[in-house]
């Protein structure tokens, strides 16, 4: 075996195992480091929609106009038409940009 | 054993307690240390406590991870000793039995730490994986197995080469050397499956790492067929 071949390499070899060690323990320090934890909800994706709603200028949404309803039954007289009135339909707010979140992160990891 | 009546040495006679180069690690050691205890470990601490919190401890992948990229780099600097051996550059430097030693040694601190790199995911409950999906190659699930199984096919590969040391003399030079050809191979799956299955793959140095170390290997490799080519054949 090596060791009878040249016992003056024992200082180099403990040096290599115990760096080996050391970047090791050393690694798992820097990728606990560099993990932010638990993200909280609005990190992950999840509209704050109670927020989106507030920014939002004032006026009906599209969802908020309601179908023309029919006469209730027994009334005998028809009343009046309503005016058409034109809503001005504002487009929906734009989805909350999803945050790009960091493949090392606990969230998303996998096996890889 | 010394007799009761024999004079005591004087200061003179006695041995300096250690070399200067033993006094010099030493005190490196000491600072070192010094350093670590008082400007990384509180740095350190609360991150390390937080990875080994909570229902599922991130520790045991952050060590997979850590542990892979030093089995890889242990597994490189073995398979160049290996050529500088056979390419007869150890000759300038460390020197024929030195690069053999540490070649045997680097490759079986390797193995050690690329075994502790699959086992050690036994401890994480975020994957949940079971001893055959870490060791045994396709056993893996997901859409990574593949990639995974090169891994495990390396590990499998490396524990034959790296047991071989042990019966180099049982099995005769021809079969030994044949079977040591074999940690080429063991190389070439360990880089592929760190570089296509290595979650660090993304950080520009690691990647860097991956190209450096094997074109290295690459070209020491191709050092040693041009010579071979240009020996005389016996």
């Amino acid at each position: 075996m090596g060791r009878r071949l040249n016992p003056g390499a024992s200082g180099v070899k403990s040096a290599l195992t115990v760096i080996s060690i050391a970047a090791t323990v050393g690694g798992w320090a820097v990728l606990a480091v560099d993990d932010p934890g638990p993200a909280p909800a609005a990190a992950v994706g999840v509209p704050d929609t109670t927020a989106a709603e507030r920014a939002a200028p004032a006026g009906p949404l599209a969802s908020e106009v309601t179908p023309h309803q029919p006469p209730a039954a027994g009334r005998t007289t028809l009343a009046p038409l309503p005016e058409l009135v034109s809503v001005d339909v504002r487009p929906l707010p734009p989805p909350p940009v999803r945050p790009r979140v960091d493949v090392r992160t606990r969230a998303s990891r996998r096996l890889r | 054993m010394t007799r009761p009546d024999a004079p005591p040495p004087s200061a003179d006679d006695l041995p300096p307690p250690m070399s200067p180069a033993a006094l010099g690690a030493l005190l490196g050691a000491t600072v070192g240390g010094v350093v670590l205890a008082v400007v990384v470990l509180p740095s350190w601490a609360p991150a390390l406590a937080r990875s080994l919190d909570g229902e599922e401890p991130a520790a045991y992948w952050y060590l997979s991870r850590a542990s892979g990229l030093v089995a890889y780099a242990l597994l490189w600097a073995s398979t160049m000793l290996g050529l500088a051996i056979t390419n007869r550059w150890a000759r300038l430097w460390p020197g024929g039995p030195t690069a053999f030693d540490l070649h045997q040694h680097t490759g079986l601190l390797g193995l050690a730490f690329a075994l502790f790199h699959a086992l050690v995911l036994l401890g994480d409950r975020h994957l949940g994986a079971g001893v055959a999906e870490l060791l045994v190659p396709f056993a893996a699930p997901g859409e990574r197995s593949a990639w995974i199984a090169l891994g495990q096919l390396a590990l499998t590969g490396g524990g034959v080469v790296g047991l071989s040391f042990y019966v180099r003399k049982r099995m005769g030079p021809k079969i030994w050397r044949a079977l040591h050809f074999g940690g080429f191979t063991v190389f070439v799956l360990a880089a592929v499956h760190g570089l296509l299955s290595g979650s660090d793959t993304q950080v520009a140095w690691v990647r860097a790492g991956y190209v450096a170390t094997s074109g290295a290997v690459l070209l020491a490799t191709a050092w040693r067929l041009v010579a071979l080519s240009r020996a005389p054949s016996s």
